[in-house]
């Protein structure tokens, strides 16, 4: 018997153990069957933070391109969440450069992370 | 004069002639052996012999004057981290089982006429399984140490001890988010879980549109409302002026600020300026949404300091009476004297959740984009 074989059967063995004790392994959803999953960097990560994709020196808007990608965006809406702001136009500018900045960087785990305790 | 004292003196005034010491102290210290040696041949002396303190000495003794006293030690930075962890008592070591129904019934559905209900089902509960464990430190002191301590180093042994369980507790429960597996999770589970932004007014925001868009097992729309955020200890300033101003704080504008929640203040979170990271959770007491759990053993609601009995039988003073052996005698074979400091608690450990009682009570953030 080879050692592959070995380590399948007493998976095997394990499985039925675990059944026979009644001991249930954590049933995990797969992040993405989940309806609140919404891939980082994505349209609707685009969507969510309020963003619109733009062409690059829209008049109509303010917009903001991005150092890392190129890609322009302009805010879904720059009149009323801004309309009580003594500058509204500097405040928009800002809230957009954040929320871009926040859709492309990837998300990590920091490196300052402890691993997880274990007994 | 006998030898060994005229040797004695002998020693003394070289010792007094290479300090440069003036004859005339030389020359008395002489005086005074002879008068030691006179004594010791039991010859009254006019002059009582008696420690004497010259106007030089004193020069030295002032010099020598050491005054100690103990300083009030360090204030300790405290986490208050009690509103985030559901509190849970078991029985005793051994593995409990928790399980939690997280989503309703199924809707209702139209039924034509002589038609037929269809069958509706029932989602599985959530199970979570978890045990408690002991969390333990021994200090032993000599017993020497505890009686030359004029200072009352130890006296506020217990305090200290005390101090460093509820430390160790607060790390274990700063370490159920902060830790590698938890984040990976919470990366994996997509932007409404995780995100990179720096903590601002406008983030906080997005943190609560986030915990907006939660759903049940059912894809059925939840309360699960922000309540808490958790920073670390560097992004103090930049809370309390998101609070505290009425206008959205960073723009440095007038815009009025909606955003509003409980900060705590986590001083065992990790990072580096400027990327600080934030965490976000729900209150579960209002919305059911458990973030984490911290178990307990029953009967053990907080941490005990031991001290070990002393191993000595009776102590029989040669000069009186015996009586019980005082605990400071601590252990016969060496006089140490044993404490310790005892807690025990627990709480959900899995390898892809991480600490997460439900992950759909957490938001955090690395904290890296500007």
């Amino acid at each position: 018997m080879t050692t592959a074989q070995e380590v399948k059967d007493l998976k095997e063995e394990l499985r039925a153990l675990k059944a026979a004790l009644g001991i249930r392994e954590t049933e995990v959803v797969s992040a993405e069957d989940r309806a609140d999953f919404i891939a980082p960097g994505s349209e609707q990560h685009v969507a969510f933070l309020g963003l619109v994709p733009a062409e690059s020196g829209n008049g109509d808007h303010i917009t903001y391109t991005s150092p890392r990608t190129g890609t322009t965006y302009r805010l879904e809406d720059e009149i009323m969440a801004f309309m009580n702001f003594h500058d509204p136009e500097k405040a928009a500018q800002l809230t957009l450069q954040q929320k871009v900045n926040e859709l492309e960087i990837p998300p990590t785990v920091p490196e300052s992370a402890p691993p997880i305790w274990r007994p | 004069m006998r030898r060994i004292v005229y040797a004695m003196m002998k020693i003394r005034q070289d010792q007094l002639a290479d300090a440069k010491v003036p004859q005339n102290r030389i020359e008395e210290c002489g005086a005074m052996f002879a008068e030691l040696d006179k004594s010791l041949s039991g010859i009254a002396s006019a002059n009582t012999f008696k420690e004497v303190m010259t106007s030089a000495d004193f020069t030295y003794a002032l010099e020598e004057f050491v005054q100690r006293q103990m300083m009030p030690g360090y204030t300790r930075m405290q986490f208050a981290f009690e509103p985030l962890v559901k509190m849970d008592v078991v029985p005793n070591f051994q593995q409990v089982d928790r399980y939690q129904q997280r989503a309703g019934l199924e809707d209702l559905e139209y039924v034509g006429e002589k038609a037929q209900a269809r069958p509706g089902s029932v989602v599985d509960a959530t199970p979570r399984r978890y045990s408690v464990y002991r969390w333990e430190k021994q200090f032993d002191f000599s017993y020497e140490a505890l009686v030359n301590d004029d200072l009352q180093y130890f006296q506020n042994l217990a305090t200290l001890m005390g101090e460093a369980a509820r430390r160790t507790l607060e790390r274990f429960v700063s370490r159920m988010y902060t830790n590698a597996v938890t984040i990976a999770r919470l990366t994996v589970l997509g932007a409404l879980y995780w995100t990179t932004g720096r903590l601002t007014t406008n983030r906080v925001s997005t943190a609560r549109m986030a915990f907006g868009q939660r759903v049940d097992d059912r894809n059925s729309p939840m309360e699960a409302d922000l309540k808490y955020i958790v920073y670390h200890r560097g992004l103090q300033d930049t809370v309390s002026q998101i609070l505290n101003s009425t206008q959205v704080a960073e723009l440095a504008t007038n815009a009025v600020n909606v955003v509003s929640f409980t900060p705590i203040k986590d001083p065992h979170m990790a990072g580096t300026a400027p990327n600080l990271p934030w965490f976000a959770f729900t209150d579960y007491n209002a919305s059911g949404v458990i973030p984490f759990v911290l178990a307990r053993l029953q009967g053990r609601p907080g941490p005990l300091i031991l001290r070990k009995k002393s191993d000595t039988e009776s102590a029989t003073s040669l000069l009186g009476g015996g009586g019980a052996v005082d605990p400071i005698l601590g252990d016969f074979a060496s006089g140490n004297i044993v404490l310790k400091v005892s807690d025990v608690w627990g709480t959900y450990i899995d390898g892809t959740e991480g600490n997460m009682f439900d992950s759909r009570g957490c938001y955090g953030s690395s904290g890296t984009a500007p």
